[in-house]
């Protein structure tokens, strides 16, 4: 065949550009990607980009002048093949040339995709399908041979561009093919199509990534990470560091919890056996899950609960030395014996300023300042009171060997088993704590509830049979259920965890064992909940009553409601046998500042340095622990041996000015001696005139709180702040270009009424009844406007559009002065005409057409030429 | 038949007076308005036109009937007068020729056909180029120099030219330089069918027709007439589009050979006129769309056959355009 094709520079160009370039961008993308794989690559990926790029351009030259392909790539193979054979003979036992060879080698194969590339993409209309499919194989490959993939994104990352090249080149082959060429206005056309293409592309592909990206993150956090990368379940790292506990437990494939062997706090538990030195360490509480979400698997809070005893200060936004309490909370907790207050005292390293943690049920809570020495090594501090049963006890499967521990335990069991049956609870209370989900997947548990309680009367025994159930044995005295962090996820995605763990796998960490405990307690119907916190070890005899916090004692446990006792914790997690030991020792305890007798609150408003006298209006004071507000009277305080603190340094006395906000504090003695009165104003009777102070905060606490909220928040705004911002952007800008022209046809009509003028007056009448009719798709062709008004608009709409432009034109063009006559018209004319064309188009039609920005692009463009 | 011209004539106004023409001469011709417009736009410009078609489209009878329509001098009517250019044509036989009278001895002049006021130039490009010449140079001078003595045209002398596409054969293009000095070039074009059927129906008549036109105007009213379209006045905006107009065609890359500044005067007289002919005393857009292809285009000599096709009409609308959009404040 000898035919000389008429070969368009246009054409070629477009397809270079839209086709070829983005078709080397995506071999560059994969090269690069297949670099953390293969080590024959070299790393030499942009040389190797090159290669593919310059075979496939020489082979789309070649196939534009029509060359024959078959032999020249035959030709091309065996030359290939040829020189790889001489090298490779050349290149035994040197490394030099062996190496020269592969690279060869790389080059050929490199160079002959991009040939196939190029003479496909420019001979065969399907190639284009052929090759996407191809390069997503080739990229799915990839994933799976270098198997990183431990986060949503790098799925996405590794994905995406495969992903939209496919249907970027499907659409633009045929695009380019089906585009005439030879008109003038090619590039503009094409290039239009394509950006518009392309916009709702990335647009659609952003947004099913935006709403998606959770769903995606958590699957391939479940499946793709290996344990290798996952995350404390029950806690979370804050952006600033710090750490917190979830306020949800799910329950994942694996648990993460040695990640940092730095401890998070200390405590300080006033908690002892009845009558002995024996330490009776108590789980500190963070919060209560008390639904269930049967969707997702996951343990809920649920603060809208009317009889919630879950106490949730804020630490950190709370003064220094003032008090919070809810004594509600206690009254929720619906205990009436064996109750008595305990106080602890937390010393936070890395755990969160805001998070706050006590035993429950916690009540009352009071900042409290560090001592100077251990000032590096504590962040914050705070004191709390828990209202806490005399037979909560850490101890229920971890069994101690201390006899008296032992005795406490056989001693509680029989205490609760005088409990009362729940027949006169509050019945909303009982069937919110006994809810369980009617999902048909979970009667499976019901039935082994079932057999478990089966025999057994009391509450407690019932719990004792769960926990004997999760430590049986088998007949070869092997554990049946097991402690690991890394459970698993059933083979079925959607398959219910829990069920897999109680009946399949019988493995897990603590959310599973929590889960299946409330499970079998509300289908045994006793009220339960689950709390998450932290388990408190016991590890040394060394400072009594102080226990260490690390990450990896971040936990999970139940609860059980026993009327008139209240909630008590059970802790039926099995024993793990490859963990639980602390990883470093536990470290000296910071040294407990004195209790405060006085602490007064408010601002100055006399100062005496020489006598070191100062006067304060009352605001607030908390003697011996409780506090008195509102109080609106002048103090003397004593400074003579107070010490100025401002953010933890200490001040000169000149530092306190009039007005300023303060809380002095006083451990002085002869305070002391005063007993607690109902009343503020009688207390302050009894003190001296001069009160001791000894220390003296001066506040600037609302501001730290305010920057480190501000601090937080920017944190925690996550990068899809950035994706709504852009989201939000994009769609102002496509609103205020689809209410464009309605607003420019406004504007010609505020002209027009607005103008005194008889010319402009003309002119903007002219234009905006012209916009109207554009808008409105009654097209002018070629005609010019008068032949517009005279042969189509009047003719189809009975107005007096010509009438109007004979006027218009003889303003324009002969500077004619309107006659009163004429001016009458012009004034006339518009409303009657704007109304008679509104009543003859629908207003719907009206509407989506002045919506239409190609008809307004085109009352301001050139009319198109049609011979 | 009498002549329908009477006193009131003289009292219509202008406007009114270029409608009966048309109309009258629309009687005869049927289908025709938008070419009649354009030979008596040309007329009252007081230039030429020429009409390029197909034989038997009716060009003769176009300039028939408007000879015809006009109350002349002489023998009732303008004198009208058609040659046929063939290629033995001789430039005396349009001019005259000096013959000798026996009687009084000397040389005089035997007038041409040039002496007329409606000359038709039947296929002008037909005859050779000698001829054609000395025709157009008539036309533009509006005399005729023979030897040492000077004659005068008539006061009103219009040529309505004829010629077949250039394609057929036997012909002689006319340059380039000649086809300038025709105001206008129009295509007569066949008519749409109810037209034809129409023309067939009647075709006895048509004859019968042209034997006895009426006469609806005066020379004397063409001659006024034309004074009037001298005096329509032109915006200078008008005169700015045919100023770009022109200028662009010489810059246009698919013409070889752009409009001249004479092209460009041609241009205004016939706008002027044209408003007259549409209705006005003012020249206005639409006049420029009316007439700029007819004036520009057999000027222009264009690359190749799409550049013919597109590029006035081009430059056209873009002017169009500026004009539509034009704030004159």
């Amino acid at each position: 065949m000898n035919i000389v094709t008429h070969i368009s520079i246009t054409r070629f160009l477009a397809q270079v550009i839209f086709l070829l370039l983005p078709t080397s961008l995506v071999a560059f993308f994969i090269l690069w990607n297949s670099h953390h794989y293969f080590t024959l690559l070299q790393d030499a990926w942009l040389t190797q980009t090159m290669y593919f790029s310059g075979g496939m351009l020489i082979a789309f030259l070649l196939a534009q002048c029509r060359l024959r392909f078959l032999p020249l790539f035959a030709a091309l193979l065996m030359a290939f093949f040829s020189i790889y054979k001489l090298l490779d003979n050349y290149a035994i036992g040197e490394f030099d040339s062996f190496f020269i060879s592969v690279q060869f080698m790389v080059f050929a194969w490199l160079f002959a995709a991009g040939w196939l590339c190029g003479w496909g993409l420019q001979r065969y209309s399907f190639f284009p399908v052929v090759l996407s499919g191809f390069l997503l194989i080739l990229c799915i490959v990839l994933i799976a041979k270098t198997g990183n993939l431990t986060s949503a994104d790098r799925l996405i990352q590794y994905l995406s561009p495969v992903v939209l090249y496919s249907i970027y080149i499907v659409y633009t082959s045929e695009s380019l093919r089906n585009t005439e060429h030879t008109s003038g206005k090619f590039w503009w056309r094409f290039s239009k199509r394509l950006i518009a293409f392309c916009t709702l592309l990335l647009l659609v592909f952003g947004g099913i990534l935006y709403i998606m990206y959770p769903e995606i993150s958590e699957r391939v956090e479940e499946y793709g990470g290996g344990g290798k990368e996952g995350e404390n379940q029950l806690l979370k790292t804050k952006k600033d560091g710090t750490v917190e506990n979830r306020e949800s437990m799910g329950m994942e494939g694996h648990n993460q919890r040695d990640k940092n062997p730095e401890p998070l706090f200390c405590a300080h538990i006033n908690n002892f056996l009845p009558g002995g030195e024996i330490p009776n360490p108590l789980y500190l509480t963070s919060f209560h899950f008390t639904k269930f979400d049967t969707l997702t698997e996951t343990f809920e809070r649920d603060t809208t609960l009317s009889f919630s005893d879950e106490f949730k200060p804020n630490p950190s936004s709370i003064q220094l030395f003032s008090t919070y309490s809810d004594s509600s909370r206690i009254r929720n907790a619906f205990s009436s014996s064996h109750r008595k207050t305990v106080d602890v005292e937390i010393y936070k390293k890395r755990l969160s300023s805001s998070a706050f943690i006590a035993p429950s049920t916690s009540y009352w809570v009071q900042p409290i300042t560090i001592e100077k020495e251990f000032q590096h090594e504590f962040s914050s501090a705070y004191r709390s009171k828990s209202y806490v049963s005399d037979l909560n006890s850490a101890y229920f499967i971890y069994n101690s060997n201390n006899p008296e521990i032992v005795q406490f335990q056989q001693h509680r069991f029989d205490e609760l088993r005088k409990a009362k049956g729940y027949t006169n609870v509050d019945p909303t209370f009982m069937s919110y704590y006994t809810f369980f989900p009617s999902a048909r997947k979970y009667e499976k548990i019901k039935s082994l509830a079932d057999s478990l309680s089966n025999g057994k009367s009391s509450t407690i025994d019932k719990v004792l049979r769960i926990r004997d159930y999760f430590l049986a044995r088998n007949a070869l005295g092997e554990k049946i259920f097991s402690y690991t962090d890394n459970p698993g996820v059933p083979g079925l995605p959607g398959a219910s965890k829990l069920m897999y763990f109680l009946f399949e796998s019988k493995k897990g960490y603590c959310a599973y064992y929590a889960g299946a405990t409330v499970f079998l307690l509300r289908a045994m119907g006793i009220p339960s909940r689950i709390v998450t916190g932290f388990l408190t070890v016991d590890r040394s005899d060394k400072n009594t009553g102080w226990y260490w916090f690390y990450e990896d004692q971040s936990h999970g446990w139940v609860q059980v409601y026993f009327p008139e006792y209240g909630w008590i914790d059970f802790d039926t997690t099995v024993g793990n046998d490859d963990a639980q030991q602390s990883p470093a020792p536990d470290g000296t305890p910071p040294m407990q500042p004195p209790n405060p007798v006085l602490a007064v609150g408010g601002e100055i408003s006399m100062i005496d340095t020489a006598k070191k006298i100062a006067a304060i209006h009352l605001h607030t004071m908390i003697f011996k622990d409780v506090e008195y507000n509102d109080l609106h009277t002048d103090i003397l305080l004593d400074l003579k041996v107070a010490t100025i603190w401002k953010d933890s340094l200490p001040q000169r006395m000149d530092q306190l000015i009039n007005g300023e906000k303060i809380m002095a504090v006083s451990y002085a003695e002869k305070l002391a001696f005063f007993s607690a009165e109902k009343s503020a104003s009688l207390l302050l009777k009894k003190f001296p005139t001069l009160i001791p102070i000894d220390d003296v905060y001066i506040k600037s606490m609302d501001e730290n709180t305010k920057k480190e909220n501000r601090v937080s928040q920017r944190h925690e705004r996550p990068y899809t702040y950035f994706i709504k911002l852009i989201l939000f952007i994009v769609l102002g800008i496509l609103l205020s270009l689809f209410a464009l022209p309605t607003i420019v046809y406004h504007w010609y009509k505020y002209k027009c009424r607005q103008t005194t003028n008889t010319t402009k007056q003309a002119y903007y009448i002219y234009r905006a009844a012209t916009f109207l009719l554009n808008q409105l798709q009654i097209e002018r062709h070629q005609l010019t406007p008068w032949q517009f008004a005279k042969q189509v608009v009047d003719p189809q709409f009975g107005t007096r559009f010509a009438e109007f432009m004979l006027v218009y034109l003889n303003i324009k063009y002969a500077n004619h002065q309107p006659t009163e006559k004429e001016q009458q018209l012009m004034t006339t004319f518009y409303p009657t005409f704007e109304a008679t064309i509104k009543s003859q188009i629908k207003t719907s039609i009206r509407i989506v057409r002045f919506l239409h920005l190609n008809t307004f692009i085109r009352y301001y463009q050139l009319p198109e030429i049609t011979s | 038949m009498d002549p329908i011209l009477n006193e009131s004539s003289m009292q219509e106004t202008s406007t009114e007076k270029i409608e009966r023409l048309i109309q009258h001469m629309e009687g005869v011709i049927k289908g025709k308005r938008e070419q009649i417009k354009h030979v008596i736009t040309c007329l009252l410009a007081k230039g030429h036109i020429l009409l390029e078609d197909n034989p038997g489209t009716g060009k003769t009878v176009l300039a028939r009937t408007l000879a015809g329509s006009i109350a002349g001098e002489q023998a009732g009517s303008a004198i009208f007068k058609r040659i046929q250019f063939t290629p033995d044509l001789l430039p005396m036989d349009l001019l005259g020729t000096h013959v000798f009278d026996d009687h009084k001895k000397e040389f005089i002049f035997k007038r041409g056909p040039l002496f007329c006021n409606i000359l038709l130039a039947d296929e002008i490009n037909r005859a050779s180029p000698k001829v054609q010449s000395a025709l157009l140079e008539c036309m533009a001078e509006h005399q005729i120099t023979m030897g040492e003595m000077t004659y005068k045209l008539e006061r009103l002398f219009f040529t309505i030219a004829t010629q077949n596409p250039i394609e057929m054969e036997g012909t002689y293009p006319l340059p380039a330089a000649q086809l300038d000095r025709f105001f206008m070039k129009i295509y007569f074009g066949y008519v749409d069918e109810t037209t034809e059927m129409d023309i067939y129906k009647n075709y006895q008549h048509i004859s019968n027709n042209l034997e006895h036109i009426q006469q609806v105007l005066t020379l004397e009213d063409i001659l006024q007439l034309q004074q009037e379209a001298d005096e329509v006045f032109v915006h200078d905006e008008i005169v700015r589009a045919v100023s770009n107009l022109v200028r662009s065609t010489r810059n246009h890359e698919g013409i070889t050979l752009g409009a001249s500044t004479r092209s460009g005067i041609t241009f205004l007289k016939c706008l002027k006129a044209r408003a007259l002919v549409n209705g006005r005393t003012f020249v206005i857009e639409d006049d420029i769309n009316d007439i700029a292809l007819s004036v520009l285009d057999h000027r222009m000599m264009y690359k190749n056959k799409e550049a013919k096709q597109h590029a006035l009409k081009q430059l056209l609308s873009t002017e169009m355009d500026r004009l539509s959009k034009l704030k004159l404040f």
